[in-house]
């Protein structure tokens, strides 16, 4: 049992640490009482996700962050959770015309991983970081899992199919690729792959599927759909930054209600094997 | 002594990529008919004396018409082995296979069309992926047409193109059609990956990809048709799409449109 739900004084570091944090990503809820201020909370889509069994399991997390769903997957009872996640700021997928001016905005942050330390301390977690680039996982450098799951990530990739084909390269059984998708693409091409290029190094993010789109994209790295959720929306948590009040986000948000049931950011999650 | 005439020197019953003039008068029997296509380039300045670089080849049309327009020095760049190029997961293997069986392989008909125009063009072996100041040094001119469809990373090799580009990018690329229309404003971009095609953007797409790796658009073309070439396959499905969209109805082949750009400085976002 973690040491905070014993004593109310470790409760009361837990909550020191937290509020610590310059920057949260996840909202985790740590103990009764005690949850991270994330800029996403993901809570209400884990039952969205069409997990396979996890008991006994070898578990794999890319783009961890602050561990949201590696500590879901050992909930679940996995055997072993590995997950990785870029060390700094600097080895983010940056254009290299936006290199500097990108990394500076970042500087605010802190340190990227110190959220997963706090976290991983109070729920008392066994899960295992790796700093590893998705872009570099191979059997020789991480092995195989049974189960990997990756979430939120192929955005902000400038070479989505190269990362897909390294995590095709460490799945033994089951990849779950929860991501990001474009509403207005999936409304005006059902049956078209189209993907929106966000062009901005503002937001580190490249390009954005359309539903058709992040199915195709797993297809042609040799994965083969088993299971796939309907759209949802990850909210934004109470750190997010405000979004700019107006028609266009007015507009956004009826789409995101009708084609995704809430307001947030779409995403789909699609269960494959290879 | 007489020069040597085309059939000394070209293989007509090889499978021809681009449709070039020869100077007998005839043409290479290409799958594209490439020959009208440079009227539709807004050519910048740079072109004349300028040194140039061709990449992705293939049997030489652009390299060859950089080199007719005045070009100082042309380097013209392609993968030789047909395993380098960028195949969907289910072709890694038929891909290469079928570029061997069918003798399409990148290098001969290059070889063959330059003899037979006295041609200067140096070829030289190397992947776009791989393309640094230390390969060839730096250039005033890089061109490249209809490569980025085939790109399984477009981003990485706009990067490395703009790394020895210190002059005019000039891209004359394939265009999707389809998304012309339905986001005549909005970057996107049609993936569809199947043998060596992947990535299809957009006029606002090609312009993103320009901007994130570091390139200005000086001037955009207007949208013209590459039709297919003598050397087509028989049967091969072409949109009427393509044709509404250049405004010329009717028109069959490939939508493109060459977009001239420079390299930019930083934007600056503090």
């Amino acid at each position: 049992m973690p040491e905070h739900q014993r004593s109310p004084d470790a409760l009361r570091v837990a909550k020191e640490a937290v509020a610590a944090n310059p920057r949260w990503y996840h909202t985790i809820d740590l103990a009764p009482g005690l949850s991270t201020p994330g800029q996403y909370d993901l809570r209400p889509t884990v039952d969205r996700i069409p997990w396979p069994d996890l008991a006994g399991k070898r578990c794999l997390d890319i783009g961890t962050y602050d561990g949201f769903f590696a500590f879901e997957m050992e909930r679940r009872g996995a055997a072993e959770v590995v997950a990785t996640d870029l060390k700094e700021h600097e080895e983010w997928d940056l254009p290299d015309a936006e290199r500097s001016s990108s990394l500076e905005g970042m500087r605010r942050w802190g340190e990227k991983g110190s959220g997963f330390l706090i976290a991983k301390e109070a729920l008392g977690s066994a899960v295992r970081r790796e700093w590893m680039n998705v872009y570099d996982l191979s059997p020789e450098r991480i092995g195989m899992f049974d189960v990997v799951f990756c979430g939120s990530l192929l955005l902000h990739l400038s070479d989505p199919v190269g990362a897909l084909r390294a995590i095709h390269s460490v799945t033994k059984g089951t990849f779950i690729s929860a991501e990001a998708i474009d509403l207005k693409m999936t409304l005006l091409h059902p049956r078209r792959a189209v993907f929106k290029f966000m062009g901005t190094a503002r937001f580190r993010q490249w390009f954005v599927a359309n539903q058709l789109g992040h199915e195709q994209l797993l297809e042609s790295v040799g994965f083969r759909i088993e299971a796939t959720s309907d759209r949802y929306v990850v909210p934004f948590g109470p750190t997010h930054p405000k979004l700019p009040t107006g028609w266009r986000t007015s507009a956004r948000e009826v789409l995101e209600r009708r084609m995704a049931g809430g307001t947030g950011v779409p995403h789909r999650a699609i269960r494959v094997g290879v | 002594m007489t020069a040597p005439g085309a059939d000394d020197v070209v293989d007509f019953s090889h499978l021809w990529y681009h449709t070039i003039d020869l100077p007998d008068g005839r043409c290479t029997p290409g799958q594209f008919d490439t020959r009208a296509a440079p009227a539709e380039v807004p050519w910048p300045a740079e072109v004349a004396d300028g040194r140039c670089l061709d990449v992705g080849t293939f049997d030489g049309f652009w390299a060859f018409e950089l080199e007719r327009r005045g070009a100082r020095e042309v380097v013209a760049m392609d993968v030789d082995d047909p395993e380098s190029l960028d195949w969907a997961f289910d072709h890694k293997v038929s891909g290469p296979a079928g570029v061997r069986a069918r003798r399409s392989e990148r290098g001969p008909g290059f070889v063959q069309a330059a003899a037979a125009l006295g041609s200067m063009a140096r070829r030289i072996s190397c992947s776009v992926y791989d393309l640094s100041p230390e390969v060839e040094g730096e250039f005033d001119v890089v061109l490249c047409g209809a490569l980025l469809p085939h790109l399984r990373d477009p981003v990485l090799a706009l990067e490395r193109i703009r790394s020895v580009c210190t002059g005019v990018l000039i891209a004359v690329e394939a265009i999707d059609a389809v998304l012309e229309v339905t986001s005549p404003r909005r970057p996107v971009a049609h993936v569809r990956p199947w043998h060596d095609q992947w990535w299809r953007v957009n006029s606002a797409g090609l312009s993103t990809l320009l901007d994130v790796t570091g390139f200005r658009v000086r001037v955009v073309g207007r949208r013209f048709i590459m039709p297919l070439g003598p050397g087509a396959p028989a049967g091969a499905k072409q949109s009427l799409l393509t044709g509404a969209v250049a405004r010329r109805p009717g028109a069959r082949g490939v939508l493109l449109r060459a977009f001239i750009a420079e390299p930019r400085p930083p934007h600056d976002q503090s």
